[in-house]
């Protein structure tokens, strides 16, 4: 017996996201397969570092992929399809924030004794020195990013981590352009101010990803 | 390009969001104007720090995902079912009331027939009023006595008056067939008001005149369940494998009275109803059987059900049908939380040295979702079906070893599959999710 994806056949990992969703609604279930596999870990990396706490971040995500589900026999190419997904999640994520205000209670599987709290994964092309550095800033990092007032994170993540710019970001959060771009900038101005404190800013060696100075 | 205009497109310089020009003006404004060199030193270097966070670990929540995205393409949206179904009844209801105005029509001019006989007063009545061209006038006038909800009352207080007990006698008693002339659906309102006070109590509850009227279709139904069974090999416990885990909650919640019960007579043969053995032993369910019989083999086969439980447990053989019963569990709880629908709450409590906390998620009174976090990070889940049953665990550990154990359950809490990565049982903590979801873990376990 055939399935629907069977037939439709086709290089899915060149698609554009727009046509994967389409796909999607055709009832192939392949095309969003890709979708998934192409935004799963950006969506979760957002979310883990948005609400600092790994078994949420993973509620929040598949909570967030379930809605995808659910709304896209409604989906409609009005916007990106990563734009319209991030805000899903951000969405997921700033409610969660604000349950969290209220619960007060300490997640017993947060930051423990210097453990981070993401489960990172270890970088295999970074030197001992670098590896050394990376110890050394991560935590305070991390700990930086989740002192970050909500409306700061969510766009410093955005942009800093899931590369979508400040236009689209703004379209996610409904915030206006240039209050986008001063919540970014007073984020960064944070983090730099945390980092300097913990006095590990200097210790950075390697270049920076995508900064072109 | 001026001061102020520089410092505004400065962060989109560092992002890479400037066209080329602008970006060769701004990167020459720097180049100038040691405030914003400051600055745009500032923002490196605080982007070459954030760089060094590393990704997250995998999240193990992708099947999961795919199998709810399979499912939601698998069955057309509710809304859609509803509205399809919603047509086909209406489509029916006006073909009924078509072909029931062109028998009336026809019959109106003739004396009162044998229909009239068992027809309550005011539907005689009405009939006559029929005749006599009164409908029109009434109806051209307004008449409250068509008002839908007036029609009812009046033929409930009718039929209470010409007695409930003996028209149901009547339906009971007449050999008629199975489905009722269409041209009588005045007859079955003005019979059925006086028993009941509600429609669900009705269905719920069929009286015995329902009962023998819906005899022909709960025989059709046993009949579909009959031949939709594998060849009838003889065997009930053959015929108790078909049917999934999740049959019983389908049949529970299940939109038609005759599949649910006939589907429960199926998956749960302590709740089944009359004629319910034929179906499952594979008898051909049509036939009438008489009641000796019938009796007999109710009184067989509940005498075999505690062996043909024992061989379920202990000879089902490892099927991924069942799995997918139990995944289906986990797809539809999850499915739940997404959606909002179940309510959380949380509560610490201690299994020997492990402080732990249980997070559970209800829907209404019943817990549909466990899970279990210790200090270490070591976390196990579990899913419960509709009926409290546990369904599936995932447990994860970094500690002492890695491990990531997956388990799908049947209906009777039997390992129908799993899935391990990484270490052996004995990593596995000793608290799991308990198989009353009321309950603490383990024996050791006390609420804090």
């Amino acid at each position: 017996m055939t399935r629907p994806e069977d037939d439709l056949g086709g290089d899915l990992s060149k698609e554009a996201d727009e046509e994967l969703v389409l796909r999607y609604q055709r009832g192939d279930v392949a095309a969003f397969e890709t979708l998934l596999d192409r935004h799963r870990a950006g969506v979760f990396r957002f979310l883990v570092r948005f609400v600092g706490e790994r078994p949420r971040a993973e509620d929040l995500a598949q909570d967030c992929w379930m809605r995808v589900i659910a709304a896209a026999p409604r989906w409609q190419e009005r916007a990106r399809f990563k734009t319209w997904l991030y805000a899903v999640a951000r969405n997921l994520a700033a409610d969660e924030a604000r349950r969290a205000v209220h619960r007060q209670v300490r997640p017993l599987d947060g930051p423990l004794d210097g453990a981070s709290a993401w489960e990172t994964v270890p970088d295999g092309r970074r030197s001992p020195e670098e590896l050394a550095d990376d110890a050394l800033i991560r935590p305070v990092l991390e700990h930086a990013i989740a002192a970050l007032p909500v409306e700061q994170r969510e766009v410093f993540l955005l942009r800093e981590y899931e590369g979508i710019p400040f236009a689209e970001i703004a379209e996610i959060t409904g915030a206006p352009l240039p209050t986008v771009k001063s919540r970014m900038r007073y984020a960064l101005e944070a983090l730099r101010r945390s980092l300097e404190e913990a006095n590990v800013s200097d210790r950075t060696r390697s270049p920076a990803r995508s900064a072109r100075p | 390009m001026t001061h102020e205009r520089a410092q505004e497109l400065i962060l989109d310089l560092a992002y890479g969001e400037l066209a080329p020009d602008d970006a060769r003006e701004v990167a020459r404004h720097i180049e100038e104007c040691s405030e914003c060199a400051a600055e745009w030193a500032r923002i490196a270097s605080t982007r070459r720090a954030s760089s060094r966070l590393a990704d997250p670990r995998d999240d193990h929540r992708r099947d999961a995902i795919l199998s709810a995205a399979r499912q939601a393409v698998a069955r057309p949206p509710a809304r859609r079912r509803s509205r399809a179904a919603m047509w086909t009844v209406g489509a029916g209801m006006a073909v009924a009331v078509i072909v029931g105005g062109v028998t009336l029509k026809l019959t109106s001019g003739r004396p009162v027939d044998r229909l009239a006989s068992v027809a309550p007063k005011a539907d005689v009545h009405e009939r006559e009023r029929d005749a006599a061209g009164l409908h029109v006038a009434a109806d051209a006038a307004g008449d409250p006595a068509r008002d839908p909800a007036r029609d009812s009352a009046s033929a409930a207080a009718s039929g209470a008056a010409s007695g409930a007990a003996s028209d149901s006698g009547r339906f009971a008693a007449a050999p008629a067939p199975p489905r009722r002339p269409a041209a009588a659906p005045r007859q079955e309102r003005s019979a059925q008001a006086p028993e009941g006070t509600g429609q669900a109590s009705r269905s719920d509850q069929p009286s015995p005149a329902r009962r023998a009227e819906s005899g022909g279709s709960k025989a059709a139904s046993r009949e579909e369940v009959a031949s939709a069974a594998p060849p009838p090999s003889g065997s009930v416990l053959a015929d108790a494998q078909q049917v999934p885990g999740d049959s019983v909650d389908e049949a529970r919640s299940g939109a038609s009275e005759a599949r649910g019960s006939a589907r429960a007579a199926a998956a749960s043969p302590g709740e089944a109803p009359d004629g319910a053995a034929e179906a499952r032993s594979g008898a051909p369910a049509a036939a009438p059987v008489p009641p000796d019989s019938r009796a007999a083999a109710q009184a067989a086969n509940d005498r075999a059900l505690p062996a043909r439980d024992r061989a379920l447990r202990s000879r089902a053989p490892v099927t991924s049908e069942r799995a997918d019963a139990s995944r289906a569990v986990v797809a539809d709880v999850e499915s739940l939380l997404a959606s909002g629908a179940l309510a959380e709450s949380s509560r610490p409590l201690t299994c020997g040295a492990d402080a732990l906390e249980q997070r559970s998620w209800a829907d209404g009174e019943r817990i549909r979702k466990v899970r279990l976090t210790a200090r270490d990070g070591t976390t196990v889940e579990g899913w419960y079906d509709r009926e409290g049953r546990l369904r599936a665990l995932h447990a994860r550990s970094t500690v002492p070893e890695p491990i990531d154990l997956r388990r799908e359950l049947d209906e009777h809490g039997a390992l129908v599959a799993e899935e391990r990565r990484g270490a052996s049982a004995r990593a596995l903590p000793p608290w799991l999710p308990p198989r009353d979801p009321g309950q603490a873990p383990a024996d050791g376990c006390r609420w804090r």
